[in-house]
């Protein structure tokens, strides 16, 4: 519903948002911020943007198209590495190679892998895309492709400057920073109207029910191939970014823990919401961060990451399916005892889910169409 | 022609590592319709149990011992983490099994360490290789593909010949009819995960005398399993078997005469094949589609 | 709903400036304590040398030094040479440090994950200040921070790698340092050995398919000199589950010896499946990176004997014989959490720690950056406590060690063989038959029977 009358805390807010993100490079420079912010911080915010692309983008295939892919990676990888190819190799001007990248992976993404997904469902998609994942370094090192690639040993800038107008002002870090969020703020404004159109709501009603979808006159074909198009078209553009920010791609730069990483930060951060997708970013910018910290008080925490991250996703997948999207929605309209309601309502459902099977005459039991319809995501959230 | 005859050999003895971690995969399937992202490394894990258990006993009693730990944690899993999501779309019980992997994975580095251990290979499948006119094969292998064999034969005549397994595959095909005519619904997906689980600790105990036992070695086999499994029919366990030896002898054959300009393309191989094959006949060789759920 | 949904995002985005302003409170204190307020932003992004008195990570009382290791992950057998290293230079730092300055080593896991190193890299030298990189792990992982590293004039010493690729060229990359022997020139030195040894046979090559690999395919190919011919060069991917197939097609070649440049696991399986599941007896040999005890734990102390490869440091048991070699393991039984099952690795981590502190010793002060690459480069003829041989360096040689011993299996331990060879000074470009030469071995090093 859009509101023509904007309410002034809105704009104060919104106002103070931008104000940080477009003055958060010289924070590390300011007399009182400087004990808090380092220069580290520019690099861990651009690199937040590129994590938020690839995390909407993850996040439209599989938390509102209900499609499973632990290939996301990979598809990442391609779009840095055609933004590679096109800049390094054919002298490309880099946001254009970028736009071709999304380009690229989009109708791929589309055709090779969307067409052929309209009859992959569920765990076969799993498959072969892990498959992808898996196979692809190979891939780009097979002869002849490997010309373009070069093989292991990667494509890398060595001649980035920001252009002319910016060098006075800003420098390296800080012109990537800026050209970085400027795109993922925009790129999310546009998924945010994606997904509260016509477009998004067919996505939905898709991952509901497929048949359901197709009796309400959903072109189902059409609406997945096109969620794989979007979805990668996302992925390719946060992979040209990612070799811009990281100046070099190689064929083992991104893989399949990526993939799971991102697997991770969509399911913990929240399925089917852009709030979901901002935590689910912070998570990929902080996790290394996290863990390291973890580990000066706990000691153990370091060798132990694997463990942590599953268990966040069981205990996620499990207990809160809405992620802390999800909670944070629960917590602002009941308080902290939203929150806790809405947990203990979770874990009595799976008691008496639990229960409904032990006992074989037990009670009517939880109908298969109706565990069907609990959430991968929120649903009706922030989607509606 | 030695050439050929020997990578065929070769091919099929890889082909059994794949085809006993794919029996798993399926057995799980099969019984439950959850895709187990997890199996390869639940088959480690138990391994590096077996592991721990050889070092104070001999390795038949610590293999047996370690099965039956597998089957024990594989029931234990899926009553505390699998029951909630088995009826939800496919997508809550995939994520759940690829935390399931991370665990694991992170439990045995955090339990045994990075050190790669020497495991066996132990008492019968110790020995010359058996040769035939400069073609040989391990002894190790055959002892793999005779074990996959027993197992595969065992779970037919499970499924097949017993009440049991009758009820296990009622439970599969039609949860809700098999509640509605007495079948203990929960206890039979609890046995399908005890059992997938016990598969896996066999596979794993296998694989690891071949390529050894690290946090890393059942991971390198689970694409090619996952492979053989779709290839031979993700509810089929026979299906599982000829999968795997296709894909590991198709693997060799590309390792030896795709030129060598090109590279190395096993990996690419079994993607392609996991492509063809689900583009073409989603079931696999021998597996039969399953019902369309509204 | 809509509304409130989007002001949630802002509120979100706000918190997440404040937490992460928040997060690196503690962390920032401490670098406070240690460099100058300021430093942080001042490290010029173009700059090479920091003007003396204001140099990253250096005080008078300490200096900075930071890595990106595997301490987790696919090839986390490796971890215990950061351990090592670690426990080294707080044993020196314990007895004073060197120049009076104690040495903070900061070790960060990245998995093996090529974006992690990224992120811990610039951690390193954005926030940690660090001085200097030293001994970094993983190909893929340290290509994709190379060039930052260069850019912000950060010296990247003696990557734990021996592959060409960082030393063959020092004008291009002026602050990177090797350590291992490259693995061009054992090729050179292998090849030399097998054409002497093994003249009119055939041998065929396996080896990974990467800078290693390819590097060592590339010397032995010079070092065989045609005097051997070559049956067959068959490449492995590390994502592969193993070399049996590659194995399979150099026997139907008719290969008389096999050379491997492959990392322990695939190694010892490779091995593994030619002597039990092929019967198949010829000699092998192997790339110093698997010539440890861990790989002979793997394949079978009966499948790997006589197997042969480059050595460049003592063994562990010889440590009754060798003072140096008694010292590292009267270290290493001080820190039993580092982890004893390959010694071989651990002498690596001794050699490279001293080299370290050799040429932190060597630096003129003030220390700077600029200070530390040319004390490296004036490093001529010394030799490590471990060492067999010595280090040579210079303005046009960043490749440390240039000699190896052949070294042999034998009961599942390695010992060292009387044969040596040297390409002290050579160009990699300049490998040749004649330009590795054969030397002496310390007479107190020969143990093979």
């Amino acid at each position: 519903m859009p509101s023509f009358q904007l309410p002034v805390a809105r704009v104060f807010w919104l106002g103070l948002l931008g104000a940080v993100l477009v003055l958060f490079p010289f924070f590390h420079t300011w007399p009182l911020l400087d004990g808090y912010v380092t220069q580290f911080r520019t690099f861990n915010a651009t690199m937040f943007a590129v994590w938020l692309l690839v995390v909407l983008s993850m996040n439209l295939l599989t938390g509102y198209s209900g499609q499973i892919s632990l290939g996301h990676a990979a598809v990442v990888l391609v779009g840095a590495f055609t933004t590679a190819i096109f800049s390094q190799r054919f002298n490309v001007p880099l946001p254009l190679a970028i736009a071709l990248a999304g380009l690229f992976t989009g109708v791929v993404g589309g055709v090779v892998i969307g067409i052929p997904a309209v009859r992959l469902s569920g765990p076969y998609l799993a498959i072969a895309t892990f498959a992808l994942v898996l196979s692809l370094p190979q891939i780009l090192k097979i002869g002849g492709i490997n010309n373009y690639t070069h093989g292991a040993l990667g494509i890398g800038i060595h001649d980035l400057q920001p252009p002319g107008f910016a060098d006075r002002f800003l420098d390296k870090s800080e012109w990537l920073y800026y050209t970085t969020m400027a795109t993922a703020v925009f790129m999310t404004a546009v998924f945010w109207n994606i997904t509260h159109s016509r477009i998004g709501r067919a996505f939905v009603a898709l991952r509901d029910s497929e048949i359901g979808a197709e009796q309400m006159g959903v072109n189902v074909p059409f609406y997945k191939a096109l969620a794989f198009a979007l979805s990668s078209f996302y992925a390719g553009i946060a992979g040209g970014l990612f070799f811009m920010v990281q100046a070099f791609v190689g064929p083992e730069s991104l893989g399949f823990f990526d993939s799971i990483l991102f697997l991770v930060a969509i399911v913990i951060g929240g399925l089917a919401s852009v709030l979901g997708s901002v935590l689910g970013a912070l998570f990929l910018t902080f996790q290394v961060e996290a863990i390291t910290r973890l580990g000066d008080v706990f000691s153990q925490a370091k060798n132990l990451r694997g463990v942590i991250y599953g268990g966040a996703l069981v205990i996620v997948m499990l207990l809160f399916p809405r992620g802390f999207a999800g909670a944070v929605q629960a917590f602002q309209s009941n308080g902290p005892r939203g929150v806790w309601r809405s947990i203990l309502a979770r874990l009595s459902s799976l008691v008496e889910l639990a229960k409904s099977y032990a006992a074989p005459r037990g009670p009517a039991p939880a109908s298969p169409d109706e565990a069907r319809r609990q959430p991968p995501g929120p649903g009706g959230s922030s989607a509606s | 022609m030695q050439e050929f005859a020997q990578q065929t050999l070769s091919g099929i003895a890889s082909g059994s590592l794949f085809a006993i971690v794919a029996l798993a995969i399926v057995l799980i399937y099969r019984s439950t319709s959850v895709l187990n992202f997890a199996q390869g490394e639940m088959a480690m894990f138990t391994t590096f149990i077996a592991w721990s258990f050889m070092t104070r006993m001999d390795f038949w009693p610590a293999f047996i011992l370690a099965i039956l730990v597998a089957a024990a944690m594989g029931a234990a899993l899926e009553r505390l983490v699998l029951r909630p999501v088995e009826n939800a779309p496919p997508l809550n019980s995939v994520i759940v099994t690829l935390g399931l992997f991370t665990i694991f994975n992170g439990l045995a580095l955090w339990i045994w360490g990075a050190q790669p251990k020497g495991f066996g290979p132990f008492s019968v499948f110790k020995g010359d290789a058996i040769c035939a006119a400069d073609v040989c094969i391990g002894r190790l292998n055959v002892g793999i593909l005779v074990v996959s064999l027993i197992v595969m034969t065992v779970l037919y005549f499970l499924f097949q010949r017993t009440t049991l397994g009758l009820a296990m595959r009622a439970t599969a095909q039609n949860r809700l009819a098999s509640q509605l005519v007495g079948i203990p619904v929960g206890n039979m997906l609890t046995l399908g995960w005890a059992l997938s689980a016990g598969v896996g600790a066999i596979a794993g105990v296998m694989v690891a005398q071949s390529v050894s036992l690290t946090t890393s070695s059942l991971f390198a086999i689970l694409l090619y399993a996952f492979a053989a499994a779709v290839l031979g029919g993700l509810n089929s366990p026979p299906g599982a078997i000829i999968g795997g030896i296709i894909i590991g002898v198709s693997k060799n054959y590309a390792a030896t005469y795709v030129p060598s300009g090109v590279g190395n393309v096993d990996l690419t191989l079994a993607f392609v094949m996991i492509v063809i094959v689900l583009m073409i006949r989603p079931t696999g060789l021998l597996g039969r589609p399953p019902a369309r759920r509204v | 709903m809509q509304k409130s949904t989007f002001l949630r995002i802002v509120l979100v985005l706000l918190a997440v400036v404040l937490v992460g302003a928040t997060a690196c409170k503690s962390s920032t204190k401490k670098a406070a304590t240690s460099t100058p307020k300021g430093t942080a932003a001042k490290v010029t992004p173009k700059g090479t040398s920091a003007p003396s008195g204001n140099v990253p990570g250096v005080t008078d009382t300490q200096v900075t030094l930071g890595t990106h290791t595997s301490i987790t992950g696919p090839i986390a057998a490796y971890n215990v040479i950061p351990k090592f290293t670690k426990a080294y230079f707080d044993d020196l730092n314990a007895k004073g440090g060197v120049n009076n300055r104690t040495i903070n080593y900061i070790e960060k896991d990245d998995a093996y994950n090529p974006s992690q190193a990224v992120e811990l890299t610039r951690q390193l030298v954005e926030q940690d200040h660090i001085f200097a990189m030293f001994n970094a792990l993983g190909t893929p992982n340290h290509l994709q921070v190379v060039d930052y590293l260069k850019e912000q004039g950060v010296p990247d010493m003696f990557l734990a790698t021996g592959a060409t690729e960082w030393v063959k060229d020092p004008s291009a990359r002026p602050m990177v340092f090797g350590s291992n022997p490259n693995y061009e020139g054992e090729g050179v030195a292998l090849g030399k050995y097998i054409a002497a040894n093994y003249a009119g046979k055939k041998v065929g090559v396996v080896y990974q398919n990467d800078d290693f690999g390819l590097d060592g395919l590339a010397g032995l190919k010079i070092g065989i000199a045609g005097k051997v011919t070559l049956a067959g060069s068959k490449p492995y991917e590390v994502t592969d589950p193993d070399i049996n197939s590659q194995v399979d097609q150099l026997k139907s070649a008719g290969a008389d010896i096999v050379a491997f440049w492959a990392t322990p696991l695939f190694l010892a399986g490779g091995i593994k499946h030619a002597r039990a599941d092929l019967n198949w007896k010829v000699p092998f040999f192997i790339s110093s990176v698997s010539v440890n005890e861990l790989t002979a734990t793997i394949a079978g102390a009966n499948n790997i004997e006589g197997t042969m490869g480059p050595v460049a440091t003592y063994m562990a048991q010889q440590a009754d014989k060798h003072p140096g070699v008694a010292a590292h393991l009267q270290l290493m039984s001080q820190h039993p959490d580092i982890g004893t099952y390959a010694p071989a690795l651990t002498l690596y981590a001794q050699y490279v720690a001293e080299l370290m502190v050799e040429t932190l010793k060597t630096a003129k002060e003030p220390l700077t950056r600029a200070s530390l690459v040319k004390a490296a480069e004036s490093i001529t003829n010394w030799t490590c406590s471990v060492c067999l041989f010595p280090v040579n360096l210079s303005a046009t040689d960043h490749d440390p060690a240039q000699a190896i011993a052949i070294g042999v299996f034998q009961g599942g331990q390695v010992k060292i063989t009387n044969k040596a060879y040297s390409w002290e000074g050579v160009k990699v470009a300049d490998l040749s038959p004649d330009t590795v030469k054969e030397i002496p071995v310390p007479a107190d090093a020969v143990n093979a029977q």
